[in-house]
């Protein structure tokens, strides 16, 4: 089950700007070691999860994961074979809105080659461009 | 324990330029601006070279500020040190003036050694805290504190109070804070989580259809 949130005040939203570097959640907070964005765009929650996925795979179930980024914004697609018009399209999904400087995961609780190697499979799965965080 | 840290003279400029621009048109001149303030008087900004402030990263801790056109070094330690979040480029510096008779706190960092007991019943290593703020002198603060986790069994935790900290030196955390522990990896203990309940249901499966067998016998 990709992340969503429980409930929403409203169904659509505006794009809004994706301008500027993260000013927070930015740097390690929970693991040793992370991957941080270099290049700012809109993660899918299914994404995620199939970066989710990746690591805990490499990691052979070991090791510790912490997601910090949450698809809380809805997405909308109009049917296909749709003419223009007639309103906005549906929501079909959720994404986060991912900065520059954002950090998407943090794993822990392995040696640096496994979290690195990990990591860098999650990195293929998600639309940004991203390095790895190590804390020492 | 980690070692000392040792004392670093550092050559400061007194800045005119403040705000953004102005520290922007430094950090291309390849310095970084910085503030020393402390004992209630009024923040004095100043400005050092990049090559300078990177050397001062793996040397946080107390510092002489030998301040161009004044007499007498200050003595400070580092309070905070900005850093791009990407690059990790040395963005500002502040520095606090201490005097050595006076107890001050600050930030050092923890690190374990050795390898945990409980390591081999497939245990593994968790730090909880990585930072801890202490309240010492400033000539007893440390680099950082060496802990030894060898003797941490499996479900076993170290406290802020089991630390081994030199004398003169006090944290500021409660002593009931975990720093680290050693558990079962939380990936695994998940999947056999899902293993113990997908088993349940293959069993609770087998038992229904050796019920619809038994009724089917009855039946015919």
């Amino acid at each position: 089950m990709p992340l969503m949130p429980k409930r929403v005040k409203h169904r659509k939203v505006q794009r809004g700007s994706l301008a500027g570097k993260a000013s927070r959640n930015n740097k390690l907070d929970f693991g040793e070691f992370g991957l941080q964005a270099l290049t700012r765009g809109y993660i899918t929650a299914q994404q995620i999860e199939a970066a989710r996925v990746a690591v805990t795979r490499h990691m052979k179930r070991r090791g510790q994961l912490w997601i910090r980024i949450f698809p809380d914004r809805p997405f909308t697609s109009k049917p296909l074979e749709t003419r223009m018009g007639k309103g906005k399209g549906n929501p079909e999904g959720w994404t986060a809105a991912v900065r520059p400087g954002n950090v998407i995961l943090e794993v822990s609780g392995c040696t640096a080659d496994i979290a690195k190697a990990a990591l860098s499979r999650a990195a293929a799965k998600v639309p940004v461009r991203c390095k790895l965080l190590a804390r020492y | 324990m980690g070692p000392k840290k040792e004392e670093f003279v550092l050559d400061v400029e007194k800045r005119a330029e403040f705000g953004t621009r102005a520290s922007r048109r430094l950090r291309r001149a390849g310095r970084v601006p910085a503030v020393v303030y402390g004992h209630g008087k009024q923040g004095t900004a100043l400005t050092l070279t990049a090559v300078e402030a990177v050397e001062l990263e793996s040397h946080a801790g107390m510092v002489k500020l030998a301040v161009s056109g004044r007499k007498r070094a200050i003595t400070a330690v580092i309070k905070a040190m900005d850093r791009d979040p990407i690059t990790g480029r040395v963005l500002h510096i502040d520095f606090q003036e201490v005097r050595m008779d006076e107890v001050i706190h600050s930030t050092v960092r923890v690190e374990p050694f050795g390898e945990p007991a409980g390591h081999q019943h497939g245990g593994q290593l968790e730090q909880l805290l990585h930072e801890i703020e202490i309240r010492c002198l400033p000539a007893d603060l440390p680099e950082s504190i060496r802990v030894d986790v060898s003797g941490l069994e499996l479900d076993e935790s170290l406290h802020v109070g089991e630390l081994p900290l030199p004398e003169g030196i006090a944290p500021v955390a409660d002593s009931d804070v975990v720093v680290f522990q050693v558990r079962l990896p939380r990936i695994a203990a998940v999947a056999e989580a899902e293993e113990a309940v997908a088993e349940g249901e293959e069993e609770a499966a087998e038992g229904e259809e050796e019920a619809t067998e038994e009724s089917s016998d009855s039946e015919t």
